[in-house]
């Protein structure tokens, strides 16, 4: 069916519709609806329409909207109250814990090697060769040498 | 405005807290309806202080409307029920944020759309919408079937239904417009809350009611 003033009555449509899901529609407008006769079927069908419009929050069964919005306000408390402190018992067990993994290796750590097992007497007396440690290091490197010299 | 999340909304100014005392400065587009009412705003500076009875209050008085746009938008009831208490946790941390320049509704309502779009990113990523949560994907309701406790009340929630799935038929702004609208937000609520004008939330619903008469009928 068409408009009797197919501009005008799209402006009216559009103000028509804006007004769904209510059904109430403000006199002047339905005087001007009324003048169109595809307009007319326009409200009717904007009045069918708004009858099976229902917004969720009466659909919704009361019993799941009571427990939705109780459920924030549950929230709202636990996260904003200060939590009892759970964790302090489990840091303070594994302070003691490291300060005991601690004291039991200082022994290792902190002595010398020198005084746990001391080098023998007849080393240390032997001070000439320790000065010479590089020598000696390449002494067999020094007398494959000197063997091949003597060959 | 603070979407809930930090991120701002519009140009960057200058944080002025919310004080109902001092008179804001209206542009065209307010209306004394945009404005937060005298006894609501003495609900949210008592939540300000850590009142959680008062900020209770406000709970019991939009729960029920985020909830509900967020069903038809999330398209499932128990991501719309975590969101929505996800998005008033979130208000009620950051009550400091609210200027008042719009609605305590619209504004928790936008801190809600956020939550749900953010959920539906990340189900996009992690692949789980072929699990049959698609675009045009239907309410899941099945765990809202056991909770009716009469038959008025599963009377309601089928003829809801129906609805519904005329609204999946939309699209995303579509639906998102049709779920406001429905829950009985005002035009500049809506324009306010998707940051478009009241012209394009008029003739966007125009289009979704023609294409949910055409999917009813």
């Amino acid at each position: 069916m068409n408009h009797a003033a197919p501009e005008r009555c799209r402006t009216d449509l559009v103000e028509l519709w804006a007004l769904w899901p209510r059904t109430e529609i403000p006199s002047a407008l339905a005087a001007r609806l009324d003048a169109c006769p595809a307009c007319r079927e326009e409200k009717a069908a904007f009045a069918a329409l708004g009858a099976r419009s229902r917004p969720w929050s009466e659909a919704l069964p009361a019993r799941r909207r009571r427990r939705a919005a109780e459920a924030v306000k549950r929230a709202l408390t636990a996260r904003t109250a200060p939590r009892p402190a759970v964790w302090a018992p489990a840091v303070a067990f594994a302070a003691a814990l490291l300060v005991a993994l601690w004291s039991y290796r200082v022994p290792d750590v902190t002595v010398a090697p020198w005084r746990a097992a001391p080098p023998p007497r007849e080393l240390l007396e032997r001070r000439d060769l320790l000065e010479h440690l590089d020598l000696l290091q390449n002494w067999d490197q020094a007398r494959a040498l000197a063997g091949e010299g003597a060959q | 405005m603070d979407a809930g999340d930090g991120r701002k909304v519009g140009r960057r100014r200058k944080r002025v807290l919310y004080n109902p005392r001092v008179t804001q400065p209206s542009g065209p587009a307010e209306r004394p309806s945009d404005k937060v009412e005298p006894e609501e705003s003495a609900l949210i500076e008592r939540a300000r202080g850590g009142d959680r009875d008062a900020f209770g209050v406000l709970v019991d008085r939009h729960h029920a409307a985020v909830m509900g746009f967020l069903m038809t938008v999330g398209r499932d009831a128990d991501l719309a029920e975590d969101c929505a208490q996800e998005a008033f946790l979130k208000a009620f941390r950051s009550l400091n944020s609210f200027e008042g320049r719009s609605s305590f509704r619209t504004w928790v309502s936008r801190i809600a759309l956020n939550e749900v779009r953010g959920r539906w990113r990340w189900n996009k990523v992690r692949g789980l919408l072929s699990l049959g949560q698609g675009e045009d994907a239907e309410v899941d309701v099945e765990s809202l079937r056991t909770d009716a406790g009469s038959s008025d009340e599963l009377a309601a929630l089928e003829r809801r239904m129906e609805l519904e799935r005329a609204l999946a038929g939309l699209g995303r702004r579509e639906r998102e417009i049709a779920a406001l609208r429905l829950e009985g937000y005002a035009l500049h609520e809506i324009a306010e809350l998707l940051g478009i004008s009241e012209g394009t939330v008029k003739s966007t619903l125009f289009d979704a009611t023609r294409k949910m008469r055409e999917r009813l009928s």
